[in-house]
Formats: structure tokens, sequence, C-alpha cells
């Protein structure tokens, strides 16, 4: 702990031999305020010390936003699309300014009302759902004592996440066939899947289903950075299995939790394309028609750039507004934010 | 931790050679126009079925190279891919010098600056010249009002001129049972009862499906819809494509929407009947594909919209089509049927306007719809799958197409040819033609009892890009409010009650601007 | 004192607080919570692997069979036939060649690149962090869609190019957030002040004490990268032309097609062969294309079975 001690008095040394302190920096008693001092240093100066302390940083970042600004800021101009009448001739940077016209024309779509809330209920239920399961199911499997059994049940879990959407949808189909499914055997004659108020439970327990077991891998990380050390103490103190999972694992991944939860928060308007696609049909059509599928209709098969960049646009500034909502409140809260 | 260093170093390594290559990639990206022989390059793009075999591997792709004297570069991509590339490809205006199966005449009427316009070009395209002297529609396919035509189509030979649906009903059942083919909508639900209740299966179980529908496509109706009933009524459909899978239909030259016709709640009615007395599954509309097909296959069905009786798979000589039985108070000469075709499509063949070697593209364009490669393009190469019996007559090899089919090695394009079979060619051994011709032949009686321009939208008809644009801002809503509705209705009834406030509901939402679009080009191309 | 203590800790059973060697009597509480978690855990169990066996027994099963719903619990009409037909179309092998190099040279490159950045956006005392996080985040939502993309990739050469699989995805910004928050939460403050006492800059600190005791995240997001490149099929469909090129997903999902994208305009015996393939093969290509990712699976989760952190920092 010595050297930590004297680490203040060789700094401040240091710094009045440099004999250039603002005055600002100097307070009543003739102490420098060495945070301040550096503060108040001319631009230059303090960019040269920023890179002369941080260059190993920035040479760590920089491939990352190399990459970034090419792949993902130099296409942003297509953006403009939404703003302009898309003309064939002229090409993407070409085309008539025609302001908010394609997104008034999606607000006032005898449609959107019912767009919007089915896109909100469905993803909001999947949403919440997709974010606690996999919590919990991390809390449970690091319960597991025997180290195979543990190994078991991980791999099960995870095993869903890999079965394609269109294999799920025909599997659901299966299921709750009337007559013959393992569950529709037990509904009379008319599938669930008729019935449109069912269409967002049918989604979001098996969107539930099938990503758990992976979304749960993060948790799993988390709680392997345990102190363990911390169950001792604990133990020690008498907790019993509900106190260690309470005091000690979950504290532990609460930082976790919080990011994935921001994260999460900037999809509170995306409902996956092509699993609502497949699972509707004509009965379920008034619940389950969501922005997405409205797109595809509207600006690929009719061909439409402009209107459909105008809704992808909206629907993006909704979820970012929300990921950035979500950051500000859980970084006045709890200091955990991604920005 | 050597190992995770070796590992940081490798991962390093790779990553640099990555980038490397990445320069590496730009550097040598040079399209020379001739190749190393001093032959033209011609870029040419097919859209595939995955089926289909390698074609710049096949003989008569080789072939094709040496009678143009040029050097083509096949690149192949299939439909699935296609769906993705179409738009990027044409928006930076990276297109194939000749493009086949790749772009509808609304597209390239969209972007016409990237495409040769073709009719101005006929003397260099002699086969073409004479394909459209002997089927004059397939010209009109393509070309605009004001006569331009950036898009060829092609013909797969007289023997598709069905409309490829079909109702089809299982004649064994009918003779064991007595009953002659039913040519009334009473008549016909008098046979479905009776395939309900005898047991016309003899296994004592009660487990016919006399009547097995498609569930409603929630875009539209199409291929096989269970709406093919409002031909009994009267009203041409054409599901194949066209504007009758959104509701608009014309008789004796006024265009409307069936979706609000007295005609259309019939047809609704009658399928509630139906299905309330089981006659149609009660799970029919949300059936899925798969199911569907393994009832149909199942020889368990006593009538279905379908393609050929091949659909019935080991049962099919049980089954015959049938001419669709009249709705009430309809004689049985207004009685129509599906006038869709499958003889052309209107998408084949393309020419980039900035194609380096314009003549050698001409030249491949010109080739590919003669009739010695059309051919080959339908079957496969000469000496190989198809043999060529001299005087327009040749043979499949029926037996080897469908073993290359089924290893998803079909030697050529099969429907997807970019070419014309003339009327005077006989082709042997093609199933498919033959198995269809069996299916059309009692329904062209019927057929023929509407005008294919007075009562029938023609498939040239084609609005422009911006009243498409209007026409599909219209329909998507439109169809989301109507399949649901009526959905409901053939399910669980209760059309009579909801039938006005659903037609105010329709009107509201814009169909009269959807028929009044449809009208003015039905004006415009058939004047 | 000089040093921190690093070594990296080692667990066993005995540490697992549950275990009955440290935790003799059990209270009614205790027993009760017990149960409940291993009831909850086989329920869990159950309702996912019922599925998994019934993709399984279907890719063996009579198509007709499947999807009429008499396949319950055991094969009917047992087949190999659709495996026997996947492996005997060349496209696979050459998809899953492809597969391979573009997931093990992607995700080495994902890793080079997000590891290192992610440690540099942990350091809190690194000003200008929140305005680069809030550029990367800013790209997690906002993107130039489809054309812009497809231009700049030809300007680059990337089109028909396996690059193409590599470079534009060399970083997903949502993972470069997970490896930040777990650097920033997981690593003890502690040892960078020991580190940075013991003479170490940045890159000692994160090469000598940051990476050894990140295997848990580098473990998780090289899972995370390699299976987002396994699965990738879009890339595949919008950029290449070349099928030479494809990877394994484009070329199963070109097998499962075949019968789909025409199916209403050839029609005839064909089609319906061609259906029945397809049906069939739709459950038995899950597993062929997933089972080298289940084989992975067990090999990383060993590194986020450990305790890691014990007894890094002592004194």
């Amino acid at each position: 702990m010595s050297a930590t001690a004297s680490e203040p008095r060789r700094k401040a040394k240091k710094a009045s031999a440099m004999n250039n302190i603002p005055a600002g920096a100097i307070d009543a008693n003739g102490v420098v305020d060495n945070t301040k001092a550096a503060r108040l240093r001319p631009l230059p100066v303090r960019l040269a010390a920023h890179f002369k302390h941080f260059w190993p940083i920035w040479v760590m970042i920089a491939p990352a936003l190399c990459f970034v600004a090419l792949f993902a800021y130099v296409p942003m101009y297509g953006l403009r699309l939404a703003f302009v009448d898309y003309d064939p001739v002229e090409g993407i940077m070409g085309g008539e300014w025609v302001g908010l016209k394609y997104f008034k024309q999606f607000f006032e779509s005898p449609q959107f009302l019912q767009l919007m809330g089915n896109t909100f209920r469905i993803s909001l239920w999947t949403l919440v759902m997709g974010f606690i399961a996999p919590i919990i199911l991390a809390l449970l499997i690091n319960q597991i004592g025997n180290l195979k059994i543990k190994s078991f049940v991980q791999t099960i879990t995870y095993m869903p996440h890999f079965i394609s959407v269109v294999v799920i949808v025909s599997m659901i189909n299966i299921f709750l066939n009337p007559g013959s499914g393992i569950i529709g055997r037990f509904t009379g004659d008319k599938s669930l899947l008729a019935n449109a108020d069912l269409f967002t439970p049918i989604y979001w327990i098996t969107e539930v289903w099938q990503h758990m077991g992976w979304d749960c891998i993060i948790y799993l990380a988390a709680l392997s950075s345990v102190d363990l050390a911390l169950y001792e103490a604990a133990k020690i103190d008498g907790a019993g299995r509900l106190q260690l999972i309470k005091y000690v694992d979950i504290p532990t991944i609460l930082p976790t939790v919080g990011i994935m939860l921001i994260l999460r928060m900037g999809s509170v308007l995306s409902v996956g394309f092509e699993k609502v696609f497949l699972m509707q049909n004509p009965m379920n059509l008034p619940k389950s028609n969501v922005i997405s599928v409205y797109t595809y209709q509207i600006g690929i098969l009719g061909n439409q750039f402009s209107y459909g960049t105008a809704i992808g646009l909206f629907n993006t500034v909704i979820n970012f507004v929300f990921l950035v909502v979500a950051n500000y409140i859980s970084k006045k809260a709890s200091d955990t934010s991604i920005f | 931790m050597t190992v995770r260093n070796a590992a940081i170093k490798v991962t390093a390594i790779t990553a640099s050679l990555a980038m490397l290559g990445a320069m590496a990639a730009c550097g040598n990206k040079k399209e020379a126009a001739v190749n190393a022989d001093g032959k033209p390059i011609v870029s040419v793009l097919v859209v595939k079925n995955t089926n289909q075999a390698k074609l710049a591997d096949q003989q008569w792709a080789k072939d094709l190279e040496a009678d143009c004297d040029c050097d083509i570069e096949w690149k192949e991509v299939t439909d699935d891919q296609w769906g993705q590339q179409k738009n990027p490809t044409l928006a930076s205006k990276k297109i194939a010098d000749v493009s086949i199966r790749a772009f509808t005449p609304t597209d390239t009427a969209q972007y016409s600056h990237l495409f040769e316009d073709l009719s101005q070009n006929m003397d260099k395209l002699s086969n073409v010249k004479a394909f459209f002297k002997e089927k004059p529609e397939a010209q009109k396919l393509t070309t605009d009002p004001e006569g331009h035509m950036y898009v060829i189509a092609s013909s797969r030979g007289k023997a598709y001129a069905g409309s490829g649906q079909h109702l089809m009903i299982n004649k064994s059942w009918l003779d064991k049972l007595g009953l002659d083919v039913p040519t009334t909508w009473d008549e016909f639900e008098n046979v479905l009862k009776a395939f309900k209740t005898q047991d016309p299966n003899g296994n004592g179980k009660d487990d016919e499906i006399p009547f097995n529908i498609r569930k409603l496509d929630t875009g539209g109706f199409g291929w096989y819809s269970p709406m093919l009933l409002m031909n009994s009524t009267g009203i041409v459909t054409g599901f194949n494509k066209g504007p009758t899978q959104q509701g608009y239909y014309v008789k004796n030259g006024k265009v409307a929407s069936y979706l609000i016709s007295d005609e259309f709640k019939s047809v609704i009615k009658y399928y509630n009947k139906l299905i309330s007395e089981g006659l149609i599954p009660a799970d029919w509309s949300t059936k899925d594909a798969d199911p569907y097909y393994a009832e149909q296959v199942s020889g368990n069905t006593g009538a279905i919209f379908g393609w050929s009786l091949a659909d019935f798979g080991d049962y099919a000589d049980q089954y015959e089509s049938i001419p669709v039985p009249s709705a009430p108070g309809v004689s049985a000469d207004d009685t129509v049927w599906d006038l869709s075709t499958n003889e052309y499509e209107n998408n084949k063949l393309a020419i980039s306007a900035s194609a380096p070697n314009k003549e050698a593209a001409y030249k491949v364009a010109n080739l590919l719809y003669s009739e010695k490669y059309s051919v080959q393009q339908f079957g496969g190469s000469f000496g190989d799958t198809v043999t060529d019996d001299g005087n327009h007559t040749y043979t499949f090899d029926a037996k080897k197409i469908d073993q290359l089919t089924n290893d998803n090695q079909f030697p050529g394009l099969a429907d997807r040819l970019a070419g014309w079979i003339p009327d005077e060619v006989t082709i042997k051994g093609d199933d498919n033609a033959d198995d269809i011709k069996k299916v059309n032949d009692p329904l062209e009686e019927q057929r023929s009892h509407a005008d294919p321009v007075k009562d029938y939208i023609p498939d040239y008809v084609t609005p422009s890009a911006d009243d498409n644009t209007t026409l599909s801002n219209l329909n998507t809503p439109i169809m989301n409010y109507v399949i649901p509705q009526i959905a409901t209705w053939m399910s669980d009834g209760g059309v009579d009650d909801g039938w006005d406030s659903y037609v105010q509901q329709v009107k509201s939402l814009g169909v009269d601007q959807g028929v009044e679009i449809w009208q003015k080009w039905y004006d415009e191309y058939t004047k | 004192m000089t040093s921190a203590t690093l070594t990296p800790g080692k667990t066993s059973a005995d540490e697992i607080p549950w275990n009955p060697k440290v935790r003799q009597k059990k209270t009614v509480v205790d027993w009760i919570v017990d149960i409940f978690i291993v009831a909850l855990i086989v329920l869990i169990v159950v309702a996912i692997i019922y599925p998994i066996w019934f993709v399984i027994i279907s890719s063996v099963s009579n198509v007709d069979a499947v999807n009429t719903g008499k396949v319950t619990f055991w094969p009917v009409g047992f087949s190999l036939g659709g495996y026997a037909r996947v492996f005997q179309d060349d496209r696979i092998w050459s998809g899953y060649m492809n597969t391979i190099i573009y997931s093990v040279v992607g995700t080495a490159l994902n890793m080079v690149v997000t590891i290192p950045a992610a440690f540099g956006l942990s350091r809190r005392e690194f000003k200008p962090r929140r305005v680069v996080l809030f550029l990367f985040t800013f790209t997690m939502f906002f993107a130039g869609g489809l054309i812009p993309n497809y231009l700049l990739f030809d300007s680059l050469g990337l089109i028909d190019n396996w690059l193409v699989f590599i470079l534009p995805g060399a970083i997903s910004v949502w993972n470069l957030i997970i490896a930040r928050s777990f650097f920033e939460t997981s690593i003890p403050e502690d040892l960078h002040d020991a580190a940075s006492i013991d003479g170490l800059g940045y890159f000692g600190y994160f090469f000598k004490i940051v990476l050894p005791l990140s295997s848990a995240i580098i473990a998780v997001l090289a899972l995370y990268y390699f299976v987002g490149h396994w699965n990738d099929f879009f890339t595949g469909l919008v950029y290449i032309q070349d099928d030479g090129k494809l990877p394994l997903q484009n070329q199963l999902r070109a097998i499962l097609l075949a019968n789909q994208s025409n199916l209403t305009n050839t029609g005839g015996m064909d089609i319906l062969q061609q259906r029945e393939f397809a049906n069939q093969i739709k459950y038995g290509v899950i597993l062929v294309s997933t089972l080298p990712l289940l084989v992975l699976y067990p090999f990383l989760q060993k590194y986020f079975n450990k305790g890691v952190m014990i007894g890094a920092v002592k004194g």
C-alpha cells in the first residue's frame, strides 16, 4: 500500500515543476488542484496529454471504429430515400424531395392503428417473457450441483435455437392440428391457430421456448465470475439456497441483466417477419398483421423503396428512442448503461 | 498462456491476410469485352429453379457458345437469391448483358433506360419475329401502349394452353355409388353428402373428406383458391396471375370488383353450407399446405381444386377432372372456367442497353429463340435426354429426365426457357404435357363460354408503375379486411347480416378507385 | 504489496455451496426449495426435449404420416432416404467446406476486432468512450439499407467474393456491448491499480491480466459470432452469384426450396416427389446443419462453469 500512498505527492511535485499552472487551479492555500489544472490547459496540450496516455486504447478500438465507419456509416445515406420520391433513372442519389409525405401516408393508412397495436402487443409480450425466462433458467441451471447433469440441461435447452423458423411453424401446426396433434387432440375440431386471441400467446411461448436456453448463456457466463468467497461467507451466516440466490447470484448478474434489458428495449417495435408471416392465416389476420409483414407486402411486393424505407425508419426511430430512454433511466438508477 | 498467445497471433495473421485479400480483389477487377481468343464476351444471367443443373456444363450451352462465336459467361442464381438481388442490381445499374427470366415488363418499364428497346431491333431477332408472326398475342404481352418492348415473352407450346387449375373428383367413388357427374351446386352437394355417408372407400370408417379446399391466402386469391367457384356464377377468374387475384374482373368490357358482388356472396353462402354440413373439414381455414397435401395423396378425398391427376399420387387413376357445376339460376352456357394460361411467360429475355458486345448479345438472344435451342432448353441436350427425330418431332427420355429431376440435376430450363416451341413441333414423352392435356380437355368447352377479351382482362394489360403502386396500396388494406371476414363467414356463417356494412367498408377502402384504374388500362390496351 | 496475486482460480464440487459436505443440515424450507427447483428443471427439459425428439423421428419417418399427425413418439415408416439424398448432393459438401472456412476466419477476425475494442471502451477513465459507444450503438438501429450496401460492396469488389462473408460483419455492436459490460463489471478495478503500479501499460494489463481472466466472455463471444456466421444465409442470398462460393445454409435452402419455388407451374409427378423429398429433409437438414454446433457447445461450456475470479484478488 505504500506505493499507492506516495503517488499523489510525486505527482504534485512534478506538476509544480512544470511551472505553467493556470491560476484558476491553485486554491487560496496555494495548493494545486491537479485535475482542475489539467482541464484548464489549452486544447492542443490536453489532446497531446490525452493521446500520450490513451494511445493504446485508441489503437485497440481503431479497427472496430474503421469497420463501423466503412460498413455502417458510409451506406447510411440510403436513409434519404424515406424523404424523396425514388426515381429509377436517377438512382438512389436522385429523386424529388417530398419531406414527410411517406410518413404521413403510413400514419394515415387505414391499417396504421391495427398494425401498431398488434406490433406493440406481440413484441412487448415477447420482450418481457423472453427477458425473464432466460434469467430464471440461468439461476436454475446454476443450482445444479452435478456437472454432468448441468451440462446436459444446458445443451438440451440450447438446442431449439437452431431449429429454423419454417420447421418451428410446421411443428406448431402439427402439434395444434385438431384431432391428431399432441395438443390439438384436446381442443375440439378447430385449430387453436384459428383463434385470433391466441396468436400472441402462441407466438411468445414458442419464442421463449426456442430461445431461452440460448439467451441464458450470457447469464451463465456472468455467474461464472461470482466470487465463491461470497458463498462461503453467506453460508457461515446460515443462508439457505434461496438466500444464496437472492444475495449472491442475482447481484452478480444484475449488471448484465441491466445491459440486456436496455438492449431489448431497443426492439420494442420489432417483430420478426418470417415467423409471423408463416403463422398467419385468414382467421388470425386481424391480430397477427404487424408492421414488418405490411412493409413486406407494400415495399417488396409493391416495389416501393421510398415508402418501405420510411416505415422502416419510423420503426427504427421509435426503437432507438426507447433504447435511449431506457439507457438514461438505467444510468441514473444503477449506473449501468451502454453509453 | 502460451497456447492463448499463439492463438492470438494466428488470428492476427488471419485477419491481416483477409485484409490483403480484400485489397487484391479490388485491384484486379477489370472486365474485358473480349476473351483471350478475341471472342466477344456476353454475360448471361439465368434465374433458375433449384432443381436445375449448372447450365454452363450442358452440351447445348456449349453448342450455343460455338454457334454465336462468342464467350458466354453464365451467371446462375435461384429465385430465392434473385428475389433479393433484383432491386439492388437494377438500382446500381449492374445488370447482365442478357437476362433470362429476371425482369417483368413492369420492371423494365420502370428502368427502361437500362434495357434495349427490342421492338427497334427485330431485324436482328429473326426467330423472335417468326414467333410473333405465329403468336401475335405473345408480342402483345410485352409491348407497351407506345410500342416499346424491353423484354420478350416465351412459349412452351400449345400443350400448356390450359389454366392448370381444375376441379377434380373421385370418379371411382361416383361409379361405386351410382352417381352422375354433378352439374349444379345442388347436385354437387348431394354427391358430397353421399361421399360422406355412404363409405365410398369401403373401409367401414368415416374417414372420407368429401371436398377439401385450401386455406385462403392472406394476400389475395391465387392458384387453386376455393374462389374458383366464382366461375359457377359466370364471373371469369384468372387465378394464375393478374387482377382477379385482387377481385377485379371484366364482363362485357366493364371492369368491376367481385368482392362486393352478389355472386361472391352466394359463393360464400354455399361454402358455409358445405362446411356446416361437415362436407369440408372444419379446420380448412388454418390448414397448412403440408397436411393438405398429405390428405390429398391419401386417397380419402372426394374432390379438390388442383393441377393434374398426378396430385393424387398412387390414387391418380381414381380421379378425373370435371366442368365446374353451375350456381343456381345460372345456365350451363353461362358457366365459365378460369381463363389463365400456362403457355406464355412474359419475363423471359432482356438485353442490357450498356452491353459491351451488343451484336453478340442479340445473336445469343436470337439463337435461343430458334427451334433447336428452344427444344433443348426445354428438355436438355440432343443425344442426351432429347432425340431429334427430324421433321420437327422430338422424343424426350422421360425416365432419364425424371431421374435427373430427382437428383436436382434437370439438364435444361424446362418451363423457364427463353424460347418458343412452335405449334408444328411434336414432343413425345413430355409427361407433364400429357397429364395436363388430360385434365384440360373436359374444361375446354366451359372456357369457350367466355370471351377472352370482353370477359377477361387479358394478361397483356399492364398498368403503369405509378398506378401499380396505387393499386398495391389500395389492395393491401382491402385484402387484409376482406380475407379474414369471408373466412369467418365461410366457417361460421352470418354473411347476410354483415354484408351491407362489409360492402360499405370495402368501398370506403377505395375499391372503386381500383376499378377505375383497371378500366382505364383495360381500355387503353384493348381499344 | 508489490503485486496482486494473479492466480486464476480453480473450483471443485467441494466449493459448491449446497454440497452435502459443506451444509450438513437442510431445513424444511430448503427441501421445498430443492424439490421446486428440481421439478422446474425437469419440466423445462421435458418441454424442450419432446419437440427435439419430434424433429429427429420426423426426419426418418414417412412424410405424410408426419403431416397427418400419425407420428407422436416413435418413427412411422422408418427410412433414411432423406439423409441419403441430402448427402448425395455435391452442393452439401462444398457448402460445408465454405461454411467452415467462413465461420473460422470470420470468428477469428471478429474476436481480434471486438475484444480489444470492448476492453478499451470499458475503461472508465477513457473519457471519449461515451461518444464512441453512442456512435457504435447508433449503427445497431440506423442502416442505409440493401441498395447502398450493394453499391458499396460493389465498389470494394466484394460482390461474388468470399470476403463479403467476413469483412462487413467484422464487428457486432451487440457483442461489443456485452463484452464491454463484462470487462467493466467482472474484472475487479483493483487489478488495474495493481497492474499500473507494476508498470504495466494498457497493453500489458490487457494481455497479461484481463484476457486470462476473461475466458468466459471470450467463449461466449466466440460462440455468438461462430453461430452467427454458421447460420448466415442472407449474405449468400444477396451478394453471391457463383454457387461454388455459397455456404451450407444457402445450399440447404436451395434443396429445401427445390419444390416450392415453382410448385404451381410445372406440376406433375416430379413435383409430387420433390415435395415429399423436401418435406422429409426439412427435418433432416436441421440435424445436418446444426450437429457441428451441438458438438461445439459442450467444448465451450467448460469455460463458464468455472469460478474464474476466485483468488484473483488477494491482499
